[in-house]
């Protein structure tokens, strides 16, 4: 399945980029894609925590995923 | 009641979107940039966004404010884009029958913003620039 990763704040500076598709087996979870996705861009090891968002809402590290899921990546908010 | 936006506000503006009648208090709380930060002078900041996420959460917790403490309504503006040392970042208000609750809504308010909005600072001073780190507890 196909999922879409966007990045935010420190994190899209640590990747560089702030949006990108990556191809993951069915079945797959949030686990999974953060394993792939380490691998693929060794800076994000330095980011302290991540937080992660499913189509806009906060999901768990054992979230599941679905074919065209927006996952969005990004550290503690510092808004307000 | 919730925008998020580059340009700045008018609190008047707002303040008249806000106030109907049976609204006896009306508390405010807004948010400016700091012109230092960990002995740093701060020239302006960087907000980031990530709007879509924003508006739903900016909703959920307006809606979290009226139902858990009573109050009659909430507004909630934060803006986004460079912003110098001392202009406005946020504004928070909220109107209710009585000030008790309305101090205590608009606490929930920016204690939640401050948790879970997506939205990002990064400061610019002659040392550098720093992202400011996040007290978010979600995720």
């Amino acid at each position: 399945m196909r999922i879409k990763i966007q990045y935010f704040a420190s994190l899209r500076e640590l990747v560089g980029i702030h949006m990108e598709e990556m191809s993951l087996e069915e079945g797959s979870g949030i686990e999974d894609l953060m394993r792939k996705i380490k691998e693929r861009h060794r800076p994000l090891m330095e980011a302290k925590r991540i937080l992660v968002a499913v189509n806009g809402e906060y999901v768990d590290a054992n979230g599941s995923l679905r074919e065209g899921d927006l996952v969005s990546l990004f550290p503690p908010v510092s808004g307000g | 009641m919730i925008e998020v936006r580059r340009e700045d506000f008018s609190v008047d503006e707002a303040l008249a979107r806000l106030i109907r009648g049976g609204m006896g208090a009306v508390v405010v709380f807004l948010g400016v940039v700091r012109n230092e930060s960990k002995g740093r002078a701060v020239e302006r900041m960087e907000i980031e966004v990530y709007e879509e996420m924003a508006l739903r959460q900016l909703e959920a917790i307006r809606r979290e404010a009226i139902e858990r403490f009573g109050v009659d309504e909430a507004l909630i503006i934060h803006r986004y884009g460079s912003l110098k040392a001392m202009e406005r970042i946020m504004m928070i208000a909220v109107g209710a029958a009585h000030r008790a609750e309305a101090f205590e809504a608009c606490r929930y308010i920016i204690e939640n913003i401050k948790r879970r909005v997506p939205i990002w600072k990064k400061e610019f001073t002659p040392e550098g620039e720093f992202w400011v780190e996040g007290e978010g507890e979600k995720g």
